[in-house]
């Protein structure tokens, strides 16, 4: 039996297929002009979903950067060191794309 | 009496919040750690929207500090050449800085003359001197906004100047053009090195837009407010305030700011200089050994 995966997850798109997830549908998150620049904090090295849990309060939201952000971070999580910088999407903004 | 009150006012509900924000950081982590970060809970720009980046420090390159600057530089004398009038965008760079990496060819040259022996296989070589040729450098230019429009025409304008003698009135007269130097690529490649503009061209390309910039009015409003070292906050602001009041947006058709002060610049276009370096024989007959030169010790000096 296929896992059901929530709003929150990168895989909430991605058709099943048995007990197996189907070529990935990316979930893309749209520019907003009110996007917050930010260059990663030490305090967030490999944790993009503790910066996911402070903002948004959902660490399942951990994919979002990467998504906003993929001329950047190409690996969702070693790529989100500090120093790089990244745009923040708006919590309206994943409101409205993924209908959380 | 209002704005006394009010200034009291905002201090004391500003303590009463700070106090409630620190109590809030204590009781919660992710709230501390984006203070921090100065990030708001749901990634939204403070109120106001004042705030449009978190914690990003760009390069700047008006305030970044010139020793540690690797960019080639064509610099001179401030007293020689000052960065006034229409020159005063350079005043932000203190000097030409290329926008592009420029073409840069350097010629160092040992003469010697061969003498040929009758009946034999190999000439005999005497030493005649050594000299560094002038420096060729290609550099391209785009103009995009009145700014870079009034930087270029400044660069033009710098180039024009070190070209030319004193001459006719003023202090100066009857002294040759004036030095450059020229820094680039840190400090062992163009350690500040003194030279003469010996050949300037711009190209003035026919199939490339013209952007308009006012260069009069840019005169009349840097006019003090660039030519002060060193580089302070509130010299990069006057400067900067100056260029945006002194060029024009481009946009207008054939009429400018002003008919007779504004002027087209291509916004695609390629500068050409050769800077030949020179050093004078007291300097020379002073400091340079070959030994010192060699193992990098002459850099103070701008041999190359």
């Amino acid at each position: 039996m296929a896992a059901e995966y929530n709003k929150f997850s990168p895989y909430y798109e991605t058709g099943t297929f048995g007990p197996f997830l189907d070529i990935m549908v990316n979930r893309p998150i749209p520019k907003n002009p009110l996007d917050v620049e930010y260059k990663i904090d030490a305090v967030y090295r490999y944790r993009p979903d503790m910066l996911a849990a402070d903002l948004y309060g959902h660490s399942s939201l951990w994919w979002v950067f990467a998504a906003r952000n993929p001329n950047v971070i190409k690996d969702p999580i070693f790529d989100f060191f500090p120093g790089q910088t990244i745009y923040i999407p708006n919590k309206q903004t994943l409101v409205a794309a993924l209908g959380i | 009496m209002a704005s006394w009150f009010n200034e009291i006012v905002n201090t004391a509900a500003g303590t009463v919040v700070g106090a409630a924000n620190q109590l809030t950081s204590f009781l919660n982590p992710g709230m501390a750690r984006l203070r921090a970060a100065g990030l708001n809970p749901g990634g939204g720009r403070v109120l106001g929207g004042l705030l449009d980046r978190a914690n990003v420090n760009y390069s700047n390159s008006i305030t970044k500090d010139i020793a540690k600057d690797w960019r080639v530089r064509v610099s001179s004398n401030s007293e020689a050449l000052p960065y006034s009038g229409v020159m005063s965008p350079l005043g932000l760079t203190q000097g030409v800085i290329f926008p592009y990496t420029p073409q840069i060819a350097v010629t160092h040259q040992a003469n010697y003359t061969p003498q040929k022996f009758t009946h034999s296989n190999y000439p005999a070589f005497s030493y005649e001197n050594s000299e560094v040729q002038s420096i060729q450098i290609t550099a391209d230019f785009t103009v995009q906004n009145g700014n870079e429009a009034a930087y270029l025409l400044a660069c033009i304008y710098f180039f024009r100047s070190s070209t030319k003698m004193f001459f006719g009135s003023g202090d100066k007269v009857g002294n040759p053009p004036p030095l450059v130097f020229l820094d680039g690529y840190g400090s062992h490649y163009f350690p500040h090195v003194p030279c003469l503009v010996t050949q300037f061209s711009h190209t003035m390309p026919a199939d490339v837009d013209y952007l308009e910039t006012n260069a009069q009015l840019s005169q009349d409003a840097v006019a003090g407010a660039i030519n002060q070292t060193p580089l302070t906050s509130k010299y990069v602001q006057n400067a900067q305030r100056a260029l945006q009041v002194g060029v024009g947006d481009g946009s207008g058709g054939g009429g400018g700011n002003n008919g007779n002060s504004s002027t087209r610049i291509p916004t695609v276009s390629q500068i050409t200089i050769s800077l030949q370096p020179v050093y004078s024989k007291k300097v020379i007959a002073d400091n340079f050994s070959l030994e010192r030169f060699s193992q990098g010790g002459l850099i103070d000096k701008g041999f190359l």
